[in-house]
């Protein structure tokens, strides 16, 4: 037995035909002894019909030439390159939307991860070693790195006796790591 | 319009065929078929004129462009409300991250359209018929996006769940809860008047 509140929710869907022939049959049965769902159901059906009587009679009047006028105008003038390229990319039943971003993302990110995760010879292939020197403001920098064992190496050295110009924020140590 | 006896008489299908085949005034047929309605739709969603003319003009352009991919699998109609409900529904929530932009270019929403045809003799009746519409338009105006494409194509064209669901992309659960809530928000508005 559905109480009231029940009822109330599924009227909609009643109205609309959407209920399966059980819940149908129990809320028409409800509505020969509740006057007050009874009530309901009848503002839900001046609703729907205020709503269609509204939104119709706001789009009356709009003429054919000024929709096709434009539209003629559009489709004559030939596409740039790039609409041309996204015409055939889009499958063209919606527009970009930021939770296709994200889902995408959010894909490629786990791809990404499980990649270096589980095929470590893939990531291997990617490793790198370099050195390189900095000039970091009159102070003797290089880098070592290596990718593969993820490490890096600083040396800092001294700036020759010729030059004056250190930055104060050298460090003072001969080497460092 | 000029029309040929042949094009009026075939149908949206074989008008797709044709248009794919280039020839533009099978798509001049398809547009005056269908403009209507889709532009009903994306006004109950913009909830103004020149905005909805503007997205309705184009959803065709981009319907035109795409033709030669559509397969048929859905009806054409479905299509078009597809491309029109997603371009609207984008429009808004685009328009609602720029408010102020709105306000500076001093562009509101549509008051309600008085249909001389519709006036009746009883001025009581009459103005309670425009309370209502008044305030009809201020509740759906105040639907998010999502809720409005649903309550539209619910009471525009009549559509099932199963299709509303698969034009938005969306789970039929999604529109039936959806639908409930904005029938709930609207007879909430509307409380004191019917």
């Amino acid at each position: 037995m559905m109480s009231c509140g029940e009822i109330k929710d599924s009227l909609g869907a009643w109205l609309d035909q959407e209920l399966d022939a059980t819940a149908a049959a129990q809320v028409r049965a409800h509505l020969e002894g509740c006057a007050a769902c009874l009530k309901e159901k009848e503002r839900l059906e001046f609703l729907d019909a205020a709503l269609k009587r509204v939104l119709e009679s706001r789009s009356a009047g709009v003429a054919f030439e000024s929709i096709w006028g434009a539209v003629e105008r559009s489709i004559r003038k030939p596409a740039p390159w790039y609409q041309r390229l996204w015409d055939r990319i889009d499958i063209g039943l919606s527009p970009l939307r930021p939770a296709w971003v994200l889902s995408v993302a959010a894909v490629l990110s786990l791809g990404a991860f499980f990649l270096v995760r589980y095929l470590p010879e893939w990531s291997a292939r990617n490793s790198f070693t370099f050195v390189e020197s900095l000039d970091a403001h009159g102070a003797n920098v290089a880098l070592f790195r290596d990718s593969g064992s993820r490490t890096t190496v600083i040396w800092l050295f001294e700036p020759p006796e010729d030059q004056d110009e250190v930055s104060e924020e050298a460090p003072a140590a001969s080497t460092g790591f | 319009m000029a029309k040929t006896g042949t094009i009026v008489e075939l149908s949206d299908w074989e008008l797709v065929q044709r248009c794919q085949q280039g020839q533009v005034s099978a798509f001049q047929e398809l547009v005056s078929r269908h403009y209507q309605k889709v532009f009903v739709v994306v006004q109950g969603i913009v909830n103004h004129r020149e905005d909805a003319m503007d997205i309705v003009q184009d959803t065709f352009l981009r319907v035109y462009r795409k033709i030669s991919g559509f397969k048929g699998d859905s009806s054409f109609y479905t299509w078009v409300y597809r491309i029109a409900v997603n371009l609207a529904i984008d429009f808004k929530r685009q328009k609602k991250r720029a408010p102020m932009e709105l306000a500076e270019r001093g562009e509101g929403y549509d008051e309600p359209v008085e249909d001389p045809d519709r006036i009746g003799s009883d001025p009581g009746r009459d103005l309670q018929r425009k309370e209502i519409e008044r305030r009809l338009l201020a509740a759906i105006a105040d639907l998010t996006p999502d809720h409005k494409a649903v309550i539209v194509l619910r009471a525009i064209e009549g559509l099932s769940y199963k299709e509303i669901s698969r034009l938005l992309g969306c789970s039929e659960g999604t529109v039936m809860s959806r639908l409930h809530y904005a029938r709930k928000r609207l007879l909430e508005k509307l409380d004191s008047v019917i």
